[in-house]
């Protein structure tokens, strides 16, 4: 029977070539390069002057507050924003011709805002629009965002602030968050886990049917983003659940848990290093696990390293171009023992072997052949033996 | 400041044309094909509009290998902004399959329909990651690149998506 990685490669290969291909593809595609640059003047009734659309709508959210330097401007209340300067000039709009504003031409200005964190400023462009063969799911806001690696991400999502309601998250892209809110909003602050305040930027511009609200914060925080008035009363919040990034490799106090050689299971060989991690790094408190693969990045646990389960597996999935499958992990220090059962009965398995001192925890991995195992990794059953022999944890 | 300065571009669109062509050649078709994979409801369209927004950037990219990369990032982010579009235009529309014609149905293997079904109904970027691996070969640093993520979470959409797709195909075995 064919791995599901087969089966993948196969199908996807298929449906590839089912894909049709102009033969004026070249031709339409620098025509569109060129229409945006030479055509300014068909659309350019939906902006606004950029210098007026900067003054008016863009704030800098202070980078020292995002850093968590709270000296500067006292305590953890609103840092005071920084407004745009003079020189601070939007890039060039999306075009006529950008993929989303094709798909929800916009029917209001096109308002750059201005954001930056850590130092890098984006600016996202934000319209109004109806969605192509969607005109009847209600007015949409739309975003493109450029700078600091961001290529133009964004997209369009419902903008209707419905009955009741002060505003609503068109969700956002990278660390930007944004939305509606109604027209009463005259702040947005983006209050972090931590109490830190984030200023946000509100902007509005003609056709505009609500207010758009936009922040930038570092997404490994939950935040309350909260709306207020003129008079500084507060209209209502959103909340947002932390994202967190993948850590740093640490410097130190790696302990390597295999090596492996070229073609086996990367193209290049490599060794799989393990490190004791402060947890409020991933989002949980206390101390995690994470492993770093010399060749292809890291998993970071999502389980405290203290307390249950007694067994982790980090790997151990059919990935690459593997003849074998590396299963690893860490266990308790009551498991010595920790093996895989497969469907059919055969065990592959493996002694484990002492970690960190004092950190209770011991580390172990064994190879098992790809082509031994299910594509129902739900039938096999993973076990931590103590010293006795007895089963003291079992998980699928 | 008026719009005519905020549209100009450093310099004209000729050059930078020239410097795509080569890489449009032979990667064209690689992107069409991709943003098809990827659940592009206008492939051809989402790679156009990649190569046009290389040619727009191309004199101010660093490295002129980049330009690839580039290519393959503006068509993941573009797929995913239409996906983020077709999500709204589904709330209040009767759950269908979009990503296939009949026609296309009936040319594909039943075992392959079975995958690409799977396949569509994984999260955006599981299955970006996985048509970057397992249809572009790509390294997890290439494909980390191309999905503005890291190499972690690539190993983390893949392994995750893996397992989706097993869980799934083994439910309809």
């Amino acid at each position: 029977m064919n791995t599901l990685e087969d089966r993948l490669r196969e199908a996807l290969s298929e449906r590839a070539q089912q894909s049709t291909i102009s033969d004026d593809a070249w031709a339409r595609t620098v025509a569109r390069a060129r229409r945006r640059r030479s055509r300014p003047s068909a659309w350019s009734r939906f902006m606004i002057p950029a210098a007026a659309a900067a003054a008016v709508i863009a704030i800098v959210v202070g980078a020292s507050l995002l850093a968590g330097d709270r000296s500067p401007r006292g305590g953890s209340g609103p840092a005071r924003p920084a407004t745009a300067s003079p020189s601070a000039t939007p890039p060039a709009p999306p075009g006529r011709n950008d993929y989303l504003m094709r798909q929800a031409p916009p029917v209001s200005a096109v308002v750059p805002v201005r954001l930056s964190m850590d130092g890098k400023t984006t600016w996202t462009f934000v319209w109004f629009g109806y969605m192509k063969n969607a005109r009847n799911q209600g007015i949409a806001l739309c975003s493109v965002t450029d700078g600091d690696n961001y290529y133009g991400s964004g997209g369009c999502g419902a903008a209707t602030v419905g009955a009741g309601k002060v505003a609503i998250s068109d969700g956002g892209t990278g660390s930007i968050r944004l939305g509606t809110v109604i027209g009463q909003a005259a702040s947005v602050t983006a209050v972090l886990g931590d109490g830190r305040s984030v200023p946000g930027a509100l902007a509005f511009g003609r056709g505009f049917p609500y207010k758009v609200w936009a922040v930038a914060y570092a997404q490994e925080n939950n935040a309350r983003v909260v709306f207020a008035d003129d008079g500084g009363h507060e209209l209502g919040q959103l909340s947002f659940r932390a994202e967190y990034p993948t850590p740093s490799q640490p410097r130190s106090g790696g302990i390597v848990v295999f090596r492996y050689p070229a073609h086996v299971l990367e193209p290049t060989a490599g060794t799989m290093k393990a490190y004791l991690l402060d947890g409020r790094l991933v989002g949980v408190t206390g101390k995690v696990v994470g492993f770093w693969d010399s060749s292809s990045g890291s998993v970071i646990a999502s389980h405290p390293a203290s307390g249950p389960p007694a067994v982790v597996n980090m790997g151990g999935e059919i990935v690459n171009h593997a003849k074998l499958s590396e299963y690893y992990g860490y266990a308790h220090e009551n498991v010595t023992r920790v093996v895989l059962r497969l469907p059919g009965g055969a065990e592959y398995g493996v002694q484990t072997f002492a970690a960190w001192p004092g950190s209770g925890l011991r580390l172990w991995a064994f190879t098992v052949p790809s082509g031994a195992l299910s594509v129902k990794p739900s039938q096999e059953v993973l076990l931590g033996y103590d010293a006795a022999g007895h089963v003291v944890w079992s998980g699928r | 400041m008026g719009m005519a300065n905020l549209r100009a571009g450093p310099t004209a669109g000729d050059d930078m044309a020239t410097g795509v062509s080569g890489l449009f050649r032979t990667r064209y078709p690689e992107m069409v094909r991709l943003a098809d994979l990827l659940g592009a409801d206008d492939p051809e369209d989402i790679a156009q509009e990649a190569f046009a927004r290389l040619i727009r950037k191309y004199d101010s990219l660093r490295d002129p290998d980049a330009a690839l990369a580039y290519v393959r990032a503006s068509v993941c982010n573009l797929t995913r902004n239409r996906h983020r579009h077709l999500r709204v235009v589904r709330l209040r529309t009767p759950a269908g399959r979009p990503e296939e014609s009949s026609e296309q149905a009936a040319i594909l293997r039943e075992d392959h329909r079975e995958v690409l079904t799977a396949l569509a109904a994984l999260p955006p970027r599981r299955r970006e990651a996985i048509v970057l691996r397992y249809w572009l070969d790509l390294s997890e640093r290439e494909i980390a690149e191309a999905m503005g993520t890291s190499p972690g979470a690539v190993k983390s959409n893949v392994s995750r998506g893996l397992a989706a797709l097993a869980e799934a195909l083994g439910e309809k075995a």
